[in-house]
């Protein structure tokens, strides 16, 4: 607490870097995101995602030169999203039929409770599969596209150019914002201010922000107004619509294999999912079966 | 567009008033600018300067809001009838706070924004960038992110983002107020050159006479809305008095001049800067009118003038280290004492670890090695309330701590982590309210107080703990010389009740005037400690360490050779020094 570190830290995930990934045309990378989303939820079965996310998150990830280092921040709140949904779904879970044993055991007072079988073991990692399976590419997205990138990529799919601005400018003001924050805390800290943690009551760990949020907010507010006339005066609004990008935002032959060998990996996707294959109930269960040896 | 050619800027008897308030941000205002010419308006706070600059872009009335009457005419369009948008391709204009200006991520973006809102072909775009980023001197940041420059590098990106777009006028509302002296030298040069070979005209608000006078064709002083003094810089430099009664900081050259003057002694023209100044005191040293006063002569190797006696310790730093989350080292091994009772200065550049050394001081931050004694008692790893208790700290903007709803309770919010009982949290917020001088607004709402009682409110928040130190952050960063005044001001009247200062600073002329030790801090070490005139007699050392002397100190050690002390600290103290003599 005392020493700030994580307001510190540099913000924002992207890093510019000359790779393949990186140069990609935005709208490319926002649209292999999309498909990596559809058919990680459309498929129901561990091991179909995971042969499915070797190429489409691991080696693209590879070749955008992200290590694991970029995704350590992630894996604590990662983790501990899965685990508890992992708890979650097998408490929640009706259609056991290979029952393996009870996660809470007989203990006189309470259980036996929440069953265990295969089937539930199956069905709770297939869904918390997806959530590392769907950060992962998100990371990548961000980390391997500028807000600048995006912004001109946006308003090539028509959205105004004013909402993409705005969205890349208040990117580009947030270490301004972090650094208002740092020097509030410090303000406050320095006339006895200090966090309670472990406050169990809700409405008295919220109001331990107050000190904080109101100077950040009010002080917020009276720069926004200097902002917005510093951007006036630079022209912003003067036309909009006809405005220069810089990088321009154009497909080349690159971007167009790409576009190509995401259209296929949704279609066989589709197919996989229509056919039935990959459902957990198709190849994972029969094989835990055989492993395990249950008829 | 095709009126005459006479006149870039003409502002023909303009008054402005914002919605909704009284009383007019600027009256009658009249004043035309030619071509070519540059102008200097400077004043207190509150004379309108910032509004004379949003005149000039369209900002008013298009921007802001308010009652316009008369008109603004630049270059022949009318701000009525041209938003800013139009203007901004031929009126740049420049804020005080770079980080109130600057929101993209890389300074390439930033100088890139405002020619790729005009419409300008991205291959042009180029090229103008690359211009820019050159007379900026900033080419080796281009994809850096601005917020992470210095505040000079951060105020030069915005200058040449508002090159980029090719303004023929210039209006620059206090470039230099939230720089150091480093970065100050670095933006001035920047916009001197400016004007110099590209032979634009510009409109200059600064508060730092000395620095700007000598750039000026035409200098303007305004008061509560209007022109007040008008003239070329020398002339208006003349009438001294009009302008200390204003607040305004005059170059000490100048008023000593003036003192001089007064006596007697034959000044023609008043001095802006230091060399005009030895200039002329020499000239009349060597025809005998002026001499150094015997007495003075004497006492002149005395130079413990201000130090104390030997006196008990009362903040012991031993050995300190402190290395930031990214790996570099703020501070390398410092020892620091400071007594009871002391006025103690910690100066040097920025990043020279003074602020970080407060800070752990204050146990805001907690040191990688090392240990502070605070009346020798080890309160390196406390925080919070025990720190509060023993030391006090004023930030420069009371607006990062003011959130309750009454002075009284905003005054109280720390105790309440100590648990007193209610008749003694009672006792101890009178207590302080009384020392600020704040009992008739103990019930008011601190968002309704102006600057200089929100700044006395969040510093009567600390003092409700009675700590024995108080560490004052760079009162003078960001704050016109008058709102710098208050927290001095009030710094004294603490100092005065018995608590020991420390203040962190960058500005060698309030050192002078206040501090009777100091600690000159570079790289994460201390260069140099001792009394401030045992400091000041080593200019080389504060060269190596980027800080100047106050021109006062300059004029005493360049007239050495006439008798005059090496060490003068302020202007009283030369004057005392030097005796005018009649006639001879």
């Amino acid at each position: 607490m005392s020493s700030f570190g994580w307001l510190k830290e540099e913000f924002g995930l992207y890093r510019e870097r000359d790779t393949i990934i990186h140069n990609l045309d935005p709208r490319v990378k926002f649209m292999w995101l999309m498909v990596v989303g559809i058919v990680i939820i459309i498929f129901k079965d561990p091991i179909w995602m995971l042969l499915f996310s070797i190429p489409a998150f691991g080696l693209v990830s590879r070749m955008a030169k992200l290590t694991w280092k970029d995704y350590k921040p992630l894996a604590f709140p990662v983790f501990s999203i899965c685990l508890i949904s992992f708890l979650i779904n097998q408490w929640l879970f009706f259609g056991h039929e290979h029952f393996l044993f009870y996660m809470i055991p007989n203990l006189g007072i309470i259980g036996p409770a929440i069953p265990i079988s295969l089937e539930s073991l199956m069905h709770a990692s297939s869904i918390v599969a997806r959530i590392p399976l769907l950060m992962g590419p998100v990371r990548v997205f961000i980390g391997t596209t500028s807000v600048k990138d995006l912004a001109s990529g946006f308003t090539k799919m028509k959205i105004p150019p004013e909402i993409t601005m705005s969205i890349s400018i208040a990117m580009g003001y947030l270490p301004v914002l972090l650094a208002q924050l740092r020097s509030v805390m410090e303000s406050q800290m320095a006339r006895g201010y200090s966090f309670e943690s472990g406050t169990k009551n809700p409405v008295r760990a919220l109001r331990q922000f107050t000190p904080l949020m109101i100077p950040l907010v009010t002080r917020s507010i009276i720069r926004a107004e200097f902002l917005a006339a510093a951007m006036v005066c630079r022209g912003f609004e003067y036309d909009p619509q006809h405005r220069t990008y810089l990088k321009e935002v154009k497909m080349n032959r690159t971007d167009k294999i790409a576009l190509a060998l995401i259209t296929s990996g949704l279609v066989l996707s589709i197919i996989a999912t229509v056919m039935g294959w990959a459902r957990y109930q198709a190849l994972t269960l029969p094989l835990a079966k055989r492993i395990l040896g249950i008829a | 567009m095709s009126q005459s050619k006479e006149f870039e800027i003409e502002i023909n008897n303009v008054t402005w008033t914002y919605r909704k308030t009284e009383k007019p941000a600027i009256t009658n205002l009249n004043l035309k600018i030619k071509p070519g010419e540059i102008i200097f308006v400077t004043g207190p706070a509150g004379a309108g300067k910032t509004t004379l600059c949003r005149f000039l872009n369209g900002l008013i009335p298009h921007f802001y809001t308010g009652d316009l009457k008369g008109t603004v005419i630049v270059r022949g369009m009318d701000t009525a009838d041209y938003p800013p948008e139009i203007l901004c391709g031929h009126v740049g204009l420049i804020f005080d706070n770079p980080s109130n200006q600057l929101f993209n991520l890389t300074v390439f973006d930033e100088i890139a924004f405002g020619p790729e809102n005009l419409c300008i072909p991205a291959d042009k775009i180029r090229e103008i960038v690359a211009d820019a980023l050159k007379f900026c001197r900033l080419e080796t940041y281009v994809n850096k992110t601005p917020h992470h420059l210095s505040g000079g590098e951060q105020q030069a990106c915005a200058l040449a983002s508002i090159m980029s777009m090719r303004p023929q006028i210039y209006v620059l509302d206090e470039p230099t107020a939230n720089l150091d002296p480093y970065g100050t030298d670095l933006v001035l040069q920047r916009i001197e050159e400016l004007f110099r070979s590209e032979k634009k005209t510009g409109v200059i608000v600064e508060h730092k006479l000395e620095r700007v006078a000598r750039l000026a064709d035409r200098m303007i002083v305004l008061d509560q809305g209007r022109v007040v003094l008008e003239g070329s810089p020398r002339e208006v430099m003349q009438s001294v008095d009009e302008l200390l009664r204003l607040g305004l900081k005059v170059p000490q050259v100048t008023q000593l001049a003036h003192r001089l003057r007064m006596k007697g002694a034959n000044i023609q023209s008043l001095p802006t800067q230091v060399e005009e100044g030895v200039e002329i005191l020499s000239k009349l040293f060597d025809q005998g009118r002026l001499r150094v006063s015997k007495q003075v002569a004497d006492r002149k190797n005395n130079s413990g003038v201000r130090t104390q006696p030997e006196k008990e310790v009362l903040v012991d730093c031993q050995d300190i280290w402190y290395k930031y989350p990214d790996g570099t080292e703020a501070l390398k091994g410092v020892n620091l004492k400071v007594y009871k009772g002391d006025f103690l200065g910690l100066i040097g550049k920025n990043g020279s670890g003074k602020t970080t050394l407060a800070k752990i001081i204050k146990g805001i931050y907690t040191p990688s090695r090392g240990r502070v004694l605070i009346s020798g008692e080890d309160l390196t790893e406390k925080t919070g309330i025990e720190r509060a208790k023993t030391v006090g700290y004023v930030f420069q903007n009371p607006d990062d701590q003011i959130f309750c709803r009454t002075v009284r309770d905003e005054i109280a919010f720390g105790l309440k982590y100590m648990k007193l009982p209610k008749p003694e949290v009672e006792r101890l917020v009178n207590k302080a309210a009384s020392t600020m001088e704040l009992e008739e607004y103990l019930g008011s709402n601190p968002f309704n107080l102006s600057q200089g009682l929100r700044q006395r409110v969040a510093i009567a928040s600390m003092l409700v703990f009675e700590p024995e130190v108080f560490i004052i952050d760079e009162p003078t960063t960001g704050q016109d010389f008058a709102r710098a005044k208050i927290i001095m001001d009030v710094t004294e009247a603490l100092h005065r009740g018995g608590i020991t200062i420390l203040i962190v600073t960058h500005d060698m002329e309030l050192i002078a005037e206040y501090a009777n030790r100091l600690a000159v801090m570079k790289g994460g070490t201390i260069l140099l400690e001792g009394s401030t005139k045992e400091v000041f007699s080593k200019p080389e050392i504060l060269v190596e360490s980027s800080l100047k002397l106050p021109q006062i100190t300059i004029l005493g050690q360049a007239l050495t050779k006439y008798g005059t002390p090496p060490d003068v600290l302020t202007i009283d103290e030369m004057e005392e020094t030097l005796t005018v003599s009649q006639g001879s």
